[in-house]
């Protein structure tokens, strides 16, 4: 089995100068990137938009190999593995060098580094590093609370000329590098208490593969998050209650589902629908749209316009994709009900189970649409945006669902992750470029790093959610 | 007596691999079969293949005279199913997915489940994501029997098993198979349970049947022959169906596949040995086969 991390895995796997050589590509470009954007002064959006990629991308190496780190560790098998010490330091120093020398390659081209602005940002990324070792979702969270926390006040660095990076934190810089750093040593020292050599470990293992992957897990588990079975368990509860749970097929269909995308499709919903009643609410996700309606006055907002329309794009993207969950479920759903399911034949029993597919989809889409129309009605938007964007919906929703059939039906599934990934890449950079003031030349460049730094993360999360949902 | 099972040439490659080659054997009805074979043999992918969780690239399999997969709604109600790693809905409490599992059935005997909940020590309002892997196996069994199959799966069923659970298992099953009336197919690397519970044993190496027929007819055929030789024994020994061979100079213990084609009195006169024949056990039968 392969790892979530395929991409990393694979580098991995190769020799030391192709890790190597990945890692100085990594912070030539992130770098270029910086220098091309220090060069060409353009309003704020554009430094801000930068920060938010550079330190993404960072983010999605980092959470690669800290996972990657904290799974060879946890095992009770991989340290059987030949080579074990050795991937964990190739782990540990790649996690060093992303931490270090992307965001200081960031902030130093942009000519804001600091002795103490680098301090503070490497130590919150060994602090993301060690909470990510632990749990990823954890530190997913805090990694990207920071990066909108920095993106923020270097928006506020560029609207108040003399000012410095972190000038307006209440709290001395010292105070709070100095509590991470505490906090960081604690945490690291339950961590090595837990899962460190005091550990009572196997001495011999059976195994006919030795990819640590494969060793990692006597049985990989599935639905591990406490929110999926949660929430599966209420919408089981709820659904036959209500009589919407009718059949056997919908509650095997319901159980590979990964609930946490419908969770946050959940949020969303509720709070629209709220600010369709409550002004307050309504008032932020006016907020949130804003960019759209005055691309030429952005600029004058506040910073957090900006971070609101890139959180927008995101959840956008979110909505406009096809849950490919509902499909890849259809192979454990036919061979869990196979043998129980009373009908006759089977053609007659793939043709019932489709159908029930089909419904879920159909709900599927019906639902996120009335979400994203409910956010484009509330942002009062009008004209091309708003076709572009209904469109745009359409498009992507049709074209996830296409690569999810082909996802769980075709074998070369690298190429499927591939387009799958580029598709989101497309989709998210012409938002983002509807979204930012930036000319059609530097949206090129924003567009391409785009899609490399979401063709990463998607094949990490399609590996992750392909591979627990068919081992469920 | 009727078969309920019937395989004839079944062959199935994954990735141009090919895992079963050319299989043909039937199973009475009430008979029980034990399947035998080392890692990767293609147990599962046999116990799959019958139940239509494969389809075969060549060859035929019915069951109850139906052809897979084409069976009939009827036909499946009476096959039970266990998977060597337990397919649950590890969201579900113990209670839910008996419940669940129990709306398929027209037949469910809910006084075995239960017994079997009771003696098995599960918690009825257990989590099954929090039950442990031997605990996911004893529910999956109570699945499985709980409908009262006439054909009864098993792959590897007592595998994630402790010693107390194995047996009360293996007292179930053949409990259930008192009156003839249920076949049971099962999977295992424990040869002494299945010598326990089966009368028939199915072996299986490299994708090809071995052996099929009763268990104690395969350990009359195999058997090592020991051989101390007064003189020098020859580079190539004249003994058919040779198994396994260690010779050294004057001796040698070869296992062979039918004790029956081997003439003793002659082989120990031509090397002019004191020949010993030891009978095997269906371990040692096993261990011979694949050393």
């Amino acid at each position: 089995m392969r790892s979530s991390f395929a991409v990393f895995n694979v580098l991995l796997k190769n020799s030391g100068l192709v890790i190597f050589l990945t890692a100085l590509a990594t912070i030539l470009a992130t770098a270029a990137f910086a220098g091309f954007f220090k060069e060409t002064p353009k309003p704020n959006n554009q430094a801000i938009v930068l920060v938010v990629q550079g330190l993404i991308i960072t983010m999605s190496l980092l959470l690669s190999w800290a996972q990657r780190f904290g799974k060879l560790i946890r095992s009770g098998f991989n340290h059987l593995k030949v080579g074990f010490n050795q991937s964990i330091w190739v782990s540990l120093l790649m996690m060093i060098s992303v931490f270090l020398l992307i965001p200081s390659f960031t902030i130093m081209a942009l000519g804001f580094g600091t002795p103490l602005q680098l301090s503070l940002v490497v130590t919150i990324a060994v602090f993301c590093t060690i909470i990510t070792i632990i749990s990823s979702i954890a530190g997913a969270i805090l990694m990207a609370s920071t990066v909108l926390y920095l993106t923020t006040e270097l928006a506020r660095v560029e609207k108040n000329p003399g000012s410095a990076f972190f000038d307006f934190l209440t709290i001395n810089p010292y105070f709070i590098l100095a509590f991470i750093l505490v906090l960081s040593l604690i945490i690291l020292q339950l961590y090595i208490q837990t899962y460190g050599p005091n550990r009572p470990r196997k001495r011999t293992a059976q195994t006919e593969s030795n990819e640590e992957i494969s060793l990692r897990l006597k049985k990989p588990n599935a639905l591990t998050s406490f929110f999926d079975r949660g929430w599966i368990q209420v919408k089981y509860q709820i659904g036959r209650r209500l009589g919407a749970i009718r059949n056997a097929k919908d509650i095997a269909l319901l159980s590979g589902q990964y609930q946490t995308i419908a969770i946050l499709r959940g949020v969303l919903l509720l709070t629209f629908v709220t600010g369709l009643f409550y002004q307050p609410i309504n008032e932020i996700v006016i907020g949130f749209i804003d960019g759209f309606q005055n691309h030429a006055s952005a600029v004058e907002k506040e910073a957090p316009v900006n971070l609101v329309q890139f959180l927008l794009v995101m959840l956008l993207s979110v909505l406009a994709s096809y849950d490919t969950s509902l499909l890849t479920k259809v192979h454990f759903a036919q061979r869990y009900l196979w043998l129980k399911l009373p009908v006759d034949g089977f053609s007659n029993f793939k043709r019932s189970l489709m159908a029930t597919v089909l419904k879920s989809s159909l709900v599927e889409v019906t639902i996120t649409f009335l979400i994203f129309w409910l956010i484009l009605r509330q942002s009062s938007l009008t004209g091309d945006y708003y076709w572009v964007l209904i469109s745009g919906f359409f498009a992507f929703k049709f074209y996830s669902a296409f690569m999810g059939v082909l996802l769980i039906r075709s074998k070369v599934s690298h190429l499927i992750y591939f387009l799958v990934t580029l598709g989101y890449g497309v989709f998210f950079a012409a938002i983002l470029y509807l979204t930012a003031t930036i000319e059609f030349s530097d949206s090129l460049v924003l567009s391409g790093f785009s899609l490399v730094m979401l063709m990463i993360l998607g094949v990490c999360i399609y590996r992750f959610s392909r591979q627990s949902i068919l081992n469920t | 007596m009727q078969n309920i099972i019937e395989v004839t040439q079944l062959t199935k490659s994954f990735k141009g691999q090919t895992v079963l080659n050319d299989i043909s054997f039937a199973v009475p009805k009430g008979s029980v079969v034990g399947l035998l074979g080392s890692n990767g043999a293609g147990k599962t992918t046999l116990l799959q293949s019958i139940i239509g969780l494969h389809l075969a690239d060549q060859g035929k399999v019915s069951i109850c005279g139906e052809y897979v997969p084409n069976l009939s709604a009827a036909t499946k109600q009476k096959i039970g199913y266990v998977s060597q790693e337990s397919e649950l809905l590890t969201w579900m409490t113990v209670q839910q997915i008996i419940d669940y599992t129990r709306s398929f059935y027209t037949r469910w005997n809910a006084n075995l489940v239960n017994f079997l909940i009771n003696d098995w020590a599960l918690n009825s309002s257990q989590k099954i994501h929090k039950l442990s892997t031997g605990q996911r196996q004893k529910l999956s069994i109570i699945l499985a029997i709980a409908p009262e199959p006439d054909l009864l799966i098993l792959d590897e069923p007592v595998a994630s098993l402790d010693p107390i659970s194995r047996r009360k298992f293996i007292k179930t099953l053949l409990e259930l198979n008192t009156n003839d009336a249920q076949t049971v197919v099962f999977s295992t690397h424990i040869t002494s349970d299945l010598e326990r519970i089966a009368a028939e044993v199915l072996l299986l190496k490299d994708g090809s049947i071995y052996f099929h027929g009763d268990i104690d007819e395969l350990k009359e055929k195999v058997a090592k022959v020991h051989i101390v030789a007064n003189q020098k024994l020859p580079n190539q020994l004249n003994i058919p169906g040779v198994i396994n061979l260690i010779k050294t100079e004057h001796q040698a213990s070869v296992t062979v596949e039918n004790i029956n084609d081997v003439n003793i009195d002659q082989l120990s006169e031509q090397l002019d040995a004191n020949i010993r024949i030891e009978p095997l056990s269906l371990d040692d039968i096993f261990v011979e086969l694949h050393s």
